[in-house]
């Protein structure tokens, strides 16, 4: 290397900083570790306070999750989702049969009263039932609201890349649909980066972000990024622990500045990576009861899933919560396999069974550590689906039904718009896409103030939420109380 | 307006400032390569002959970042991502960029004048660790006239010459490994034809002289369809004569009544157009295993024989499920044509079907008969490529085109849309709509404009109605059906409307028969085909597959180029799509291949986690001691989140776009491969590293990469023993053969160092080794 002669290598590196300079971080301190700086004069939160995104991946068929019971509203659904299924008769139809469905009540917000579940969602009836649990009705993606004839007209903004999974998965996860792809960083990074720095956390060796489902958007901030676990429980860097001379050649070669950015990135998180597990390990190792993937996978017998292996690890980092010094965490779980073009009658069956019994498992143990009222668990999805038929299946759309469960929920009811299901409704974009009534925003806004983001900093974590008029900020929906 | 200019000239010696306060502008320093002025919304930038051997020039508005606007390696000037202003020709052999004005607008120039010290062994490793599973010294040493002293010329003719070398080496067809291990009483009808046509040259008989690894069907039905798609635009099942045919006369419920009446529902048998009817399928399971069904080939699966070669049970059992993956890494390990299975694992991540969201995940022929598209067609033509991924029914399933129907208005059903959205966002023209440089088309207000909308989808879902399931057959793993043959037509399914195209053309009307369908499908493949976006899109994908995630407009333009002409340096076949053509350009791109780009900042991307894993094993000898030498690595789609077949969805692993926080979303930058590079993976990745250099594949106590808790693959680090008594050989050795010579000598300090308290001879090895594979110069490209 030959470098310009009036430029030293040691000016030549600090030059090509510059970039860096004013979010320079201490790379070896555990305390800075995905964290911005909080502000050291904040008092820390009395409470404790978790948020859990269950995101179905693909694009559930919610509206055959929550289904009208009323007979016309019933007939409506029947006919437009090609009447009811049968495998031999009318395997092209997707109407559940009246009589199988779970039926529920809804409050008197909504235009009908009887509305059921479906069949494979007992334990989600019961939650209901007993007011822990409330849907939010149709849905969707949204930059303002609109009318079908402002949406025909192209008089108001629709969100980019309408009905594609990438597209709507990210919106989902920034609230900033009007740009396609991540750049607008996660909702859920950026609350954790307006709660630092009201004092959360403060003393943290671990980001208020945690995913037990790998990286993802919502979790990423601007200078956050979650923290990923994993069900076959806690990784190290091999002999890292272990062996001084791996020990040190690893702490030197992770504080060596790489010119590259891909170099720089990777030292970065691998910096990151290797500190966390140490300090997240050395907290759960310190439990009562420590984490062991192993006994909880045989605990969990036939029960053991996807979605339960990953949700049944939460209460055991909630219980950490002290020796991580935790009083905000929101947790990532993501379930896939939901994007029904075909077999949506019996796959989705299966899919909810597995849900249903993990929300099960996952909710009776939240009882039992007497902390259902510190948390909301939440469903996201890319989007509802056609309310007609492909043959099969059906195909991506808009608007879609979710739920909120936590002690804290007014629970047993449908909150927003239960929409008119027929063919050429007011709802109808065409082919049973249903135009979304309840924006993301406003179901974020919702957790976001529960969670304790204050009404002043709502559009730091929730962009377009003035878009959308609300009486209230701090509870926009009436879902959840403090 | 006052600036702390002292500051600013203290960290960046070489800065041109450029105030700006309404239009009065004054231009600061005296560098000779370039000047500013400000011509009305925009400054000027003049770029000059440079005068070292890499120069950037840097923008910035406010301070806060630094972004690239042109760039010169000896190529002369060219503009960069992210912004990609235009460039020009300006007066006297310059070149000129407009830079939007701003208030607050700095300029410098970054540059080195370093000269090409890596030795003619360190390039050939690191094209090999661009173009293979990862150097081996034997590669390394055989590279062509890597000796030489003039190794090295402009047009890279050796790199060349060994690209050639490889595409003409026998494809290591995976179904035909698969099927080669089969039953030895199965007839070898490769050779055969019907009606004049050599409609078996895809047919791979079993081999004796590789011994008896796999159970297999017998018996032959005389019925074979045109797979390899010679002639163009072919699809669907062919009859003896060649002639296509139409199953809407042999299908289920032809009276359309709802039920099977008789005769309905008949296999199709081929020869002589005769069916077996009423629901019989005639897959001739005539054999029988142990439990009375009929045997489903999987490697190992033939115990009994294995029993009576004095084998032990646990020596030849191998989950059916995984036979499929022990084929990938038997090629990524030890096949010949490096670069075609390169080539095709790219392609496998452009057209891709999952484990996951596949009815079928566990079987093996209808997984390796669509992999062996890509394998054909690596130096092939793309067109053969989509053509065949649309009609095979492996596809057909996972994007749910097969048994797609016209609209019945009776029933309220539509078209499945599936697949006609991802036709056009992943497999052809993507989103955007695309300049042949990458750049995005912008419309008169500046803003990107959307490829196609919801509408087109929902007319393009017509074009994909009327295939079906290929009949059963006997001669294939059978599981619920033939998915290896490519669909077959049921004309009265499918949507003959006339249909409207992205250009406003029309496609059709078409015979309202089985030759309408074809026409129809390989119409609409063809206009996608055809599109402008097509070229730039496959080009960006292709060079971050191999090179780097974040190509400048010119490279993309170049492999584009190559694209639409058929062909790298005026030869070829001059076809569009021509795969040749474009892999030379993506690996003999001057920016492929200048070392001087090493110094770049923004040049580069992070390896796949997969392909780093392979090079270890490679370069560590890592060889099976099972009965049928397969390396049967465990779960990696778990533990390092890439595995083939093990995408979690068609957007593959990782989305082309995915920007990871820090110092590449600081450049507006993206890469693909951080996406799967979380604090789990990234360290079981590294754990893997340790497992393979001390042991080999193994699993349990020995560490993560293996099923078992005994070592099935030891590594073999003879090579690197005998060096190890001279610390500096080793590394110098362990540096070639790892990162081709690009340690850093803050690297190699801090590994030295550690040295003296790592042992000696294999104890030396291992850690040193160890430590290597978790540098950043291992696992980043630049």
């Amino acid at each position: 290397m030959d470098f310009k002669s009036n430029i030293s290598r040691r000016d030549f590196l600090v030059q090509a900083n510059c970039a860096a300079v004013g979010t320079a971080s201490l790379l070896s301190s555990l305390l800075s570790l995905r964290l911005t700086a909080g502000a050291v004069s904040a008092s820390n939160f009395s409470d404790y306070k978790v948020l859990i995104c269950l995101f179905l991946n693909g694009g559930n068929d919610s509206y055959n999750m929550l289904i009208p019971r009323e007979s016309s509203a019933y007939n409506e659904y029947k006919e437009v989702r090609g009447g009811i299924y049968d495998l031999q008769t009318n395997p092209s139809g997707l109407a559940h049969a009246r009589d199988t469905l779970l039926p529920i009540t809804a409050n008197s917000g909504q235009s009908i009263s009887e509305f059921g579940l479906h069949p494979q969602l007992p334990y989600l009836k019961q939650l209901y039932d007993n007011k822990d649990l409330a849907f939010v009705s149709n849905v969707g993606s949204l930059i303002e609201p609109m009318s079908l004839s402002e949406y025909n007209s192209g008089a108001k903004q629709i969100p980019e890349g309408l009905f594609s999974h990438p597209d709507h998965q990210v919106h989902w996860q920034t609230l900033v649909p009007q740009v396609r792809g991540s750049s607008p960083k996660g909702w859920g990074g950026r609350m954790a980066e307006v709660m630092d720095n009201l004092g959360a956390n403060t003393t943290s060796n671990i980001g208020m972000n945690i995913s037990l489902s790998g990286t993802n958007v919502l979790q990423t901030g601007l200078s956050t990024v979650p923290y990923i676990t994993d069900p076959a429980g806690i990784v190290e860097l091999k002999n890292y622990s272990q062996d001084p001379t791996v020990n040190l050649a690893v702490d030197n070669l992770l504080s060596n500045h790489y010119n590259n950015v891909y170099s720089r990135t990777l030292a970065k998180a691998n910096r990151g990576s290797i500190d966390a597990a140490v300090a997240f390990k050395e907290a759960l190792d310190g439990l009562t009861e420590p984490f062991d993937p192993a006994a909880t996978k045989s605990a969990l017998g036939e029960d053991y899933t996807q979605t339960s292996s990953r949700l049944s690890m939460i209460p055991k980092i909630m219980q950490a919560r002290g020796a991580l010094n935790m009083d905000r965490q929101i947790f990532f779980v993501e379930r896939g396999g939901w994007d029904h073009h075909q077999e949506v009658m019996l796959s989705q069956a299966t899919l909810f069974a597995e849900i249903n019994k993990a929300i099960e498992i996952f909710w009776e143990e939240i009882k039992a550590l007497g902390l259902e009222d510190n948390v909301v668990l939440y469903t996201a999805s890319d989007f509802g689906r056609t309310l007609t038929s492909n043959g099969n299946g059906t195909d991506h759309a808009w608007g879609g039904n979710h739920f909120i469960i936590s002690g804290k929920a007014n629970g047993g009811a449908i909150y927003g718009e239960y929409p008119v299901l027929a063919t050429g409704s007011d709802y109808d974009i065409g082919r049973g896409r249903v135009l979304p009534t309840t924006s993301v925003d406003a179901y974020m806004a919702e957790l976001a103030s529960w969670f304790g983001v204050p009404p002043s900093e709502m559009t730091t974590v929730i962009p377009n939420i003035n878009n959308f008029n609300f009486a209230n900020l701090s509870t926009p929906l009436g879902i959840l109380n403090p | 307006m006052k600036l702390p200019l002292h500051a600013l000239f203290l960290l960046c010696l070489l800065s041109k400032v450029l105030l700006m306060s309404g239009l009065e502008a004054s231009v600061l320093s005296d560098d000779d390569s370039y000047e500013l002025s400000i011509n009305g919304p925009y400054v000027e930038v003049l770029l000059k002959a440079p005068s070292e051997s890499l120069e950037i020039i840097e923008h910035t508005e406010g301070l806060s970042t630094w972004a690239p606007i042109a760039r010169n390696y000896g190529q002369g000037w060219e503009n960069t991502q992210p912004n990609a202003y235009a460039i020009y020709n300006a007066a006297g052999n310059n070149a000129g960029i407009d830079v939007p004005i701003s208030n607050k607008g700095f300029f410098r120039k970054l540059s080195i004048s370093s000269t090409a010290t890596a030795s003619n062994k360190a390039l050939a490793a690191r094209f090999l660790m661009q173009s293979t599973f990862g150097p081996t010294l034997l590669a390394i040493d055989t590279f062509p006239n890597v000796d030489y002293a003039n190794f090295l010329d402009a047009s890279y003719s050796n790199f060349e010459l060994w690209i050639d070398q490889q595409s003409q080496i026998a494809p290591f067809y995976h179904r035909a490994y698969f099927r080669q291990r089969s039953d030895p009483d199965y007839t070898d009808t490769s050779t055969m034809t019907i009606g004049g046509i050599d409609t078996f040259s895809n047919e791979v008989g079993h081999d004796p002289s590789l011994g008896h690894r796999l159970t297999f069907f017998r018996d032959n039905i005389a019925y074979k369809t045109n797979w390899e798609c010679r002639l163009p635009g072919l699809g669907g099942i062919y009859d003896a004569n060649g002639q296509l045919i139409d199953y809407t006369l042999y299908t289920e419920d032809v009276n359309n009544n709802g039920i099977l009446d008789p005769g309905e529902d008949i296999g199709y048998t081929g020869s002589g157009q005769s069916a077996v009817g009423n629901g019989q399928i005639d897959h001739n399971l005539s054999g029988s295993g142990t439990s009375g069904k009929p045997y489903i080939p999987r490697i190992g699966g033939h115990v009994d024989n294995a029993l009576a070669a004095g084998r032990t049970k646990w020596d030849v059992t191998l989950g059916q499920n995984k036979t499929k993956k022990v084929i990938w890494y038997e090629a990524a390990l030890n096949a010949e044509d490096q670069l075609r299975q390169r080539i095709a694992w790219a392609l496998s991540q452009y057209f891709v079907v999952g484990e996951l969201g596949s009815n079928n995940p566990g079987t093996t022929e209808r997984w390796t008969n669509y992999y062996d598209i890509f394998v054909r067609h690596a130096f092939g033509n793309f067109y053969d490529i989509l053509s065949e991924v649309t009609w095979s029914p492996h596809m057909g399933y996972y994007l749910s085109h097969m048994g797609n129907k016209k609209a019945d208005p009776a029933k309220g059903t539509f078209p499945d849309e599936n697949f006609a959205r991802e036709v056009m966002q992943l497999f052809t023209i993507g989103l955007w709509e695309l300049n042949e440089d990458g750049t995005l088309v912008l419309d008169s207000n500046g803003d990107a404009i959307p490829t196609y909308d919801n509408d087109d989808i929902t007319e393009f879902a017509k074009v994909f109605t009327g295939l079906n399931k290929p009949t059963d057959r006997a001669n294939l793993e059978y599981f619920f059906g033939n998915y290896v043959d490519p669909m077959k037509i049921q004309s009265w399914k499918h949507d003959f409307s006339t249909k409207t195209l992205l250009d406003g053309s029309t496609l059709g009307p078409f015979n309202s028969n089985q030759n309408g369908v074809r026409d129809d499908i390989e119409g609409l493949l063809t206009h996608l085909f055809n599109h402008p976006n097509m070229p730039p899109f496959f080009a960006k994908f292709l060079i971050q597959r191999f090179t780097i995630s974040n190509p400048s407009p010119a490279y993309i333009q170049a492999v584009s180029e190559a694209f639409k002409t058929g062909l790298y340096n005026g030869q070829g076949t001059g076809n569009r799509g021509d795969m040749l053509a474009c892999i030379k350009t993506v690996l003999l791109h001057p920016e492929a291949r200048e070392t001087a780009l090493s110094f770049d900042p923004n040049h580069g991307k992070l390896r796949e986690p997969i392909i780093r894993l392979m090079h270890l094993a490679r370069a560590f000898k890592i060889e099976s001691t099972r009965t049928y030498g397969w390396h049967n690595f465990n779960k990696l789609e778990d533990i390092i989140l890439q595995a083939p077949y093990g995408s979690p969805s068609v957007f593959n692993f990782y989305r082309p776009d995915y920007v990871p926080n820090g110092a590449i979303a600081d450049q507006s930058l993206s890469a693909p491969e951080f996406q799967i590079n979380n604090d789990v993976s990234a360290l079981q990745l590294f754990n893997a590293y340790y497992t393979l250099i001390n042991f080999g594949i193994a699993g349990g106590f020995y560490g993560n990469v293996g099923e078992k808790n005994y070592i099935e693959a030891p590594s073999d680090l003879s090579d690197q023993i005998i060096l190890a008594s001279d610390t500096q050989v080793l590394l110098e050795h362990l540096d070639l053969l790892m990162t081709g010579g690009k340690l850093s000598d803050a690297s190699k300090s801090v590994i030295l160092i550690a040295a003296n308290s790592m042992g000696s001879g294999e104890a030396l090895v291992k850690h040193m080794a160890y430590l290597i594979s978790i540098t950043q110069e291992y696992n980043t490209l630049y």
